[in-house]
């Protein structure tokens, strides 16, 4: 992972607060552009209301931190607020490999952030992005996609597509009265249902974790996650 | 003033024109005065199933154009002196050939005259819908019970909510209820439970419809038909009485129906 940080212009790293748009200063203004244009056209509307910070040393003129800027507007990333922890600069990666985005990604920090409230079901074609939690009170239906930064709670079916910590946080967890998605994501984890799905009659939680993918359980409101 | 009702479901050939068809003539031979528009501007198919098509003059992008008064595009349906009209949709236009607006102003005009002014809506989501849907003050869903079809249906729910014309109901058309019963297509609870809106009423399969819609008289008006008879309720449903879904139980029920209607029973 270092070895291929250091090799890239630009990388993008999903944390809790937000995306971490990391540059390496050295290479010129037009290829780091270019490479960042590349990396969110890969990634076609993955990233789209996620918020993001943009670091790196030594400082870039500002007429290309503001192309690289208008470039994460374009493809519908909002500049975050906060600062983004983690700020290590490609340009030193030998010094501490990941302590401290370790701790950081095991708290659950989001669910200090912005909790939406959605009173209705989501039809087929609707597609809802939030920046934060979100609290729906109906269903989700097939081929309705729901997505946020947070943690997505459905107090009725998901038989649509889910996509919790969309910006890149795996602890966000996806919970459900039923759980029937057509898809399910987490993070950079990708799930879909079994063929041969039974009707459970209880509320299922889904969560991730980097070895074995998204796991769903029944969900127990004494298990402190 | 009457109502302005549009029948949609967003896949083709679920049933929307044979619906528009048999509820217009039900709510005629109700006593009602009935107007059917054709919006499907291009592929229109509601003169057919009338069996009015080779009585069309002007049609309705005439009407919208200015070339005919209203009047002079309305084709008067003989087997109900007055109360049943077609307005035909024009067949080598396409969808854009009228304008939201001029739909609305359509609509109110028509509304005026006629207790019922039912809209045949085209299938799919652009600019026919968008047009269908423009002057209309209630909704009609079709749907037949098949995964796709119901997907469909969702997303018009989803898009007439949109549009402010909520509280749409629900025709299921096309029931099998022998196959039903066999656990091989989707039961009425199960779409009611996607949909989430209040059921106006369920049409079995029946090749009478078939022969009636080639032969242009809506089954509505066969007393020997099923499907006849759950629009004849639906029409009925629709003027608000009350009227009990029928009974499409397999064992006693549609044989025991079959039966009567023969007359091999009392």
């Amino acid at each position: 992972m270092p070895n291929e940080a250091v090799q890239q212009l630009v990388s993008i790293k999903g944390t809790p607060n937000g995306l971490l748009i990391q540059y390496n200063g050295h290479a010129n203004s037009k290829t780091l552009v270019n490479d960042l244009n590349n990396k969110l056209n890969s990634r076609d509307g993955f990233f789209k209301g996620a918020k993001y910070r943009i670091y790196g040393a030594p400082e870039l003129a500002a007429t290309t931190l503001n192309e690289l800027h208008a470039m994460c507007h374009n493809h519908g990333l909002v500049l975050s607020e906060i600062d983004i922890e983690i700020p290590q600069p490609i340009s030193k990666p030998k010094a501490e490999p990941s302590l401290t985005s370790t701790k950081i990604l095991n708290t659950r920090t989001h669910i200090q952030e912005k909790t939406h409230l959605i009173q209705k079901s989501l039809r087929s074609g609707t597609e809802e992005h939030f920046g934060g939690n979100v609290v729906i009170l109906g269903d989700v239906n097939p081929s309705a996609e729901v997505s946020a930064t947070g943690d997505i709670i459905i107090m009725g079916a998901l038989k649509g597509t889910a996509h919790a910590g969309c910006a890149g946080n795996i602890n966000a967890v996806i919970v459900a009265y039923k759980l029937h998605p057509s898809q399910l994501r987490i993070a950079n984890k990708i799930a879909r249902s079994p063929e041969n799905l039974s009707e459970r009659p209880y509320p299922e939680l889904a969560y991730a974790n980097e070895e074995d993918g998204i796991i769903i359980e029944k969900y127990n409101p004494n298990k402190r996650r | 003033m009457g109502e302005v009702i549009v029948v949609t479901s967003g896949k083709g050939g679920v049933g929307k024109t044979t619906t528009t068809a048999n509820i217009g003539t039900g709510l005629a031979s109700l006593g009602k005065k009935v107007v059917l528009v054709d919006t499907d501007i291009g592929l229109r198919n509601l003169d057919v199933v009338m069996g009015l098509e080779n009585r069309i003059v002007y049609d309705l992008i005439d009407v919208s154009d200015g070339n005919c008064r209203l009047k002079q595009a309305l084709i008067k349906d003989k087997r109900f002196d007055d109360r049943l009209f077609l307005l035909p949709a024009a067949q080598t236009k396409d969808k854009n050939a009228i304008s939201e607006q001029q739909m609305k102003d359509l609509c109110a005009t028509l509304k005026e005259e006629f207790d019922y002014t039912i809209i045949d809506c085209p299938a799919g989501i652009e600019q026919g819908f968008k047009n269908a849907i423009a002057g209309a003050e209630k909704a009609l869903v079709i749907t037949t019970p098949e995964v796709s079809a119901v997907r469909d249906a969702d997303r018009i729910i989803g898009l007439l909510e949109a549009a402010e014309l909520p509280d749409p109901r629900l025709i299921i058309n096309r029931l099998r209820p022998a196959m039903v019963k066999q656990g091989d297509m989707m039961d009425i609870d199960d779409m009611i439970d996607i949909l989430a809106v209040s059921l106006l009423g369920v049409v079995p399969e029946d090749e009478k419809i078939v022969v009636s819609t080639n032969r242009g008289e809506p089954a509505v008006l066969d007393e020997m038909s099923l499907a006849g008879e759950a629009y004849r309720n639906i029409s009925r449903r629709l003027t608000g009485e009350e009227v009990p879904l029928m009974n499409l139980d397999v064992n006693d029920g549609l044989m025991g129906r079959l039966r009567k209607l023969f007359g091999f029973s009392k």
